[in-house]
């Protein structure tokens, strides 16, 4: 009696546990479909022609055209994706040379005026971008800097520049300082400390937050919109012009959108241990 | 080890300094004064006129700005409930890494916050397409007929908040994983050792410890929620009519339709201050956190 008694509790156990995994998966399934399907739709729409999306009900099996893509690679949103890159590199490594060495004596030394400027350099994360957009606009069309790449570099830095400095300041606060001590006893300088010892011991850091830097800035709409031109805008931006006036260009401006987020997809994979840290400006350490 | 030499802190720290300031605080003096005049930049000739706080007594009386704040409030609470209970659960059952395939699946659930805000706009505006879209068409075979989603006027805000949903509940997410990974595993060992069960020990040891997590996310989702502009630009413009004006959108036609400039700046003061004013009370509460929790 007891033995059987047993032997169903176990049985029981298991069913419950088998179908606490069921339940599991299914719930992953559904996430993944859930974040997934956005992403593969426009994939699909990409390879499709314009009578293919008018198909009724849309068609998931159809025999893919890369006439989009071929479109995308020529022309106007060639330029794009080049002012995308020349304004993301450039934020990037401003944003990080002028932002090391601020990180770096944040991190090190200690004077009055430094929870000022931490608090300074958080807020800015909090400022809402249309604080900045009008001055901005006004001067840059003071200094005919409307529709350049410098403008949006110069506008990119008020996110780049204190996220950067947020970031490496926590990773160089990590760092023990005995061996930058030595150096210096050694008569080095505080600028080749920085150079020998702070940048090859945070490298994997300083790229997370070049990665991180590129992303913001290369997804970076509300101002590029604003201050580019034809000429000068950028990937997020000329995906608007797939918009005529007969309507909108689906395919192809899902092949744009396509070759838009793939760059990001990728960097985020490469720096995905780091993005909690970088999304939370330090809050919450990984 | 401390910086001593103020020379030297003073080399290193001032080219940033700036910067900074140079692109944030002139910006700033310079938003106010002009918040203090009238400048309409489609008559150039008029040039800028002072009328001390005229602006902001226009915003303030303005019916539009009024129903611009309260579709905001709508956004804001509903698009950081959703993304934080959604990043809640998705961080409950992805912490198990018993799980086939675990990393590339976390992988895959955070695509969604590194994809350029503008593609996902157009995506899902694609997706509510009246004629050619597959949600329209999938409710159609489930029996429900609404056909167009963006332009109707009751559905269009719910159907942006849940594209701010869908594209910023893996922040929840990635940050609750983190908490949840970090609490001490002997915890859930003597819980379970004291018979809790698995929802026991989720309310009396888990949720305890990740207060400081959610007031994180609360406060940074609740911020870009405030700010968020693409989407909404991107998919309904403000429209139909002015049924998805939020604050940003409310702003930018201020500023970049209507060119004036004067009540723009005043508009950007306001949004400025409100921004302060959430952070300032998150900052507290995650400050005494600390000093209580």
């Amino acid at each position: 009696m007891g033995k059987r008694l047993e032997t169903s509790r176990t049985r029981s156990l298991q069913w419950r546990k088998s179908g606490i995994t069921i339940g599991l998966y299914l719930l992953i399934g559904l996430f993944l479909i859930w974040t997934l399907f956005p992403i593969l739709w426009i994939f699909l729409t990409s390879l499709k022609t314009t009578q293919q999306i008018n198909a009724i009900p849309p068609l998931f099996v159809f025999k893919p055209t890369f006439e989009n893509y071929v479109h995308v690679f020529s022309g106007k949103t060639m330029t794009a994706l080049q002012n995308s890159l020349i304004i993301s590199c450039s934020t990037v490594v401003l944003g990080i040379v002028v932002g090391l060495p601020a990180a770096y004596v944040l991190a090190r030394a200690r004077f009055k005026a430094r929870g000022q400027v931490n608090f300074w350099i958080l807020s800015m994360r909090m400022a809402p971008p249309f604080a900045f957009i009008v001055p901005y606009y006004l001067t840059f069309r003071f200094l005919g800097l409307l529709d350049t790449h410098l403008a949006l570099i110069l506008i990119n830095l008020t996110f780049s520049l204190p996220f950067a400095v947020w970031m490496l300041e926590s990773v160089i606060s990590d760092l023990p300082a005995e061996i930058e001590e030595a150096a210096l006893i050694d008569g080095c300088s505080r600028f080749g400390v920085i150079r020998q010892i702070v940048v090859p011991l945070t490298a994997p850091s300083i790229a997370a937050t070049a990665i991180l830097t590129f992303i913001f800035s290369w997804n970076e709409f509300f101002f590029a919109n604003i201050l580019t031109g034809t000429t000068t805008q950028t990937m997020p931006v000329t995906l608007i012009s797939f918009i005529g006036l007969m309507g909108v260009n689906w395919v192809q401006m899902s092949a744009a959108g396509i070759v838009a987020i793939v760059p990001t997809i990728i960097l985020a994979l490469l720096a995905q241990r780091f993005l909690v840290r970088g999304l939370t400006l330090g809050a919450v350490k990984s | 080890m401390t910086l001593k030499n103020r020379r030297e802190i003073l080399y290193l720290l001032l080219p940033s300094i700036i910067i900074l300031f140079a692109i944030t605080i002139y910006p700033f003096i310079n938003g106010i004064f002009n918040s203090f005049h009238e400048w309409l930049l489609y008559r150039p000739q008029l040039g800028r006129v002072f009328v001390g706080l005229e602006q902001y007594i226009r915003i303030f009386s303005d019916v539009n700005f009024l129903k611009a704040v309260g579709r905001t409030l709508i956004y804001v609470s509903l698009a950081v409930f959703g993304s934080i209970v959604l990043g809640f659960v998705q961080a409950l059952v992805l912490v198990r890494e018993e799980i086939k395939g675990i990393n590339v699946i976390r992988s895959l659930l955070i695509i969604p916050l590194v994809a350029a805000p503008v593609v996902v706009g157009f995506a899902f505006r694609f997706m509510y397409n009246a004629e050619l879209g597959v949600l329209p068409w999938l409710l159609g075979q489930i029996g429900i007929q609404i056909p167009r989603i963006l332009g109707d006027p009751k559905l269009a805000l719910y159907a942006v908040i849940l594209v701010d949903i869908w594209s910023q509940a893996p922040f929840a997410f990635l940050v609750f994983l983190a908490a949840i990974q970090g609490i001490n595993p002997e915890l859930y060992e003597v819980a379970s050792i004291d018979g809790a069960s698995y929802w026991q020990s989720l309310k009396h040891v888990t949720m305890p410890l990740l207060r400081r997590a959610f007031l994180v996310i609360l406060l940074l989702r609740t911020i870009d929620a405030f700010k968020a502009f693409d989407i909404l630009y991107v998919m309904t413009e403000g429209g139909p009519g002015r049924e998805t004006e939020v604050l940003s959108i409310f702003g930018y036609n201020l500023a970049f339709v209507g060119w004036r400039m004067g009540a723009a700046s005043a508009f950007a003061m306001i949004m400025f201050y409100i921004v302060v004013i959430i952070s300032t009370l998150y900052i507290r509460l995650i400050q005494r956190e600390e000093t209580y929790g």
